[in-house]
């Protein structure tokens, strides 16, 4: 079964269809996951790497921003930050 | 410091709260970037060489290299791989966190085999980092084709995403190894 990964991290918590689960149980973690057979709400790579792009474009401005900040300051503030 | 809480946190209360990922994807993404400026530019300004810039180039390159690997099926991800993969993790961050400790205690410890170790580490790491990449690709590929809920794309991005800052990281520190001692 299809597990999704939130993190990749050493924390590596899963979110996943148990198969040790009851029936009941497994059918309402995959409903959450994958919504019912006609849904059309379903994703798409254009999806995931366009937030992937924003998430990215994010970081790069918010680490831009900072550097200028800690260059400013001379880098007092690093050990703190 | 402070980012370095934000980015943790984000990344456990996306887990915690799938519906939420967008708000901390977002969070997430500021507080990583403060933590990315703080580690380049100590590492430009102690090693020069425009070691920030090579090690975009090359995160970029190995990222694109384990796309192509994917793609091409030269290594395919299934349950044992993910095993094997988490528990050369755990294994590379307790050896590293010995070895701290010893350093710690005996300074002079690596003195006569430095660059060895120091690279050795480095290099594990980013292939550890690369990896993980890969398993990455795998979720984003079957969540895709296996129609997961559009909800969890931003749990998929922040997954991927995270992957390639931390590979970044990783070939950033081989780069300052190879650097210093080269």
């Amino acid at each position: 079964m299809f597990e999704v990964r939130t993190i990749s991290t050493p924390i590596m918590a899963m979110m996943r269809v148990d198969d040790r689960q009851p029936p009941a149980v497994q059918a309402d973690q995959r409903m959450k996951l994958y919504g019912d057979a006609a849904s059309a709400d379903t994703a798409t790579y254009t999806g995931v790497f366009s937030k992937s792009a924003i998430m990215l474009v994010l970081a790069i401005a918010s680490a831009y921003a900072f550097a200028v900040w800690l260059i400013q300051e001379g880098f007092t503030y690093l050990s703190i930050a | 410091m402070g980012a370095f809480v934000v980015t943790v946190a984000s990344i456990i209360l996306a887990k915690r709260l799938p519906l939420l990922s967008p708000l901390f994807s977002v969070l997430f993404s500021l507080s990583i970037g403060a933590l990315l400026a703080a580690v380049s530019l100590l590492s430009e300004r102690m090693y020069g060489n425009n070691i920030v810039g090579l090690a975009v180039i090359a995160t970029a390159s190995v990222a694109l290299a384990i796309l192509f690997v994917y793609r091409s099926k030269t290594l395919t991800v299934g349950p044992t791989y993910r095993r094997i993969l988490v528990l050369s993790l755990l294994a590379y961050v307790l050896v590293l966190i010995k070895l701290s400790v010893v350093r710690a205690v005996y300074p002079d410890f690596f003195s006569g085999f430095a660059f060895e170790a120091y690279f050795g580490f480095a290099a594990i790491g980013v292939v550890i980092a690369s990896l993980f990449l890969l398993m990455d690709y795998d979720d984003i590929y079957e969540g895709v084709n296996q129609g997961i809920r559009k909800r969890f794309e931003w749990l998929l991005a922040f997954s991927l995403v995270l992957g390639m800052l931390w590979l970044y990281i990783k070939i950033l520190l081989l780069l300052r190894v190879l650097l210093r001692f080269g």
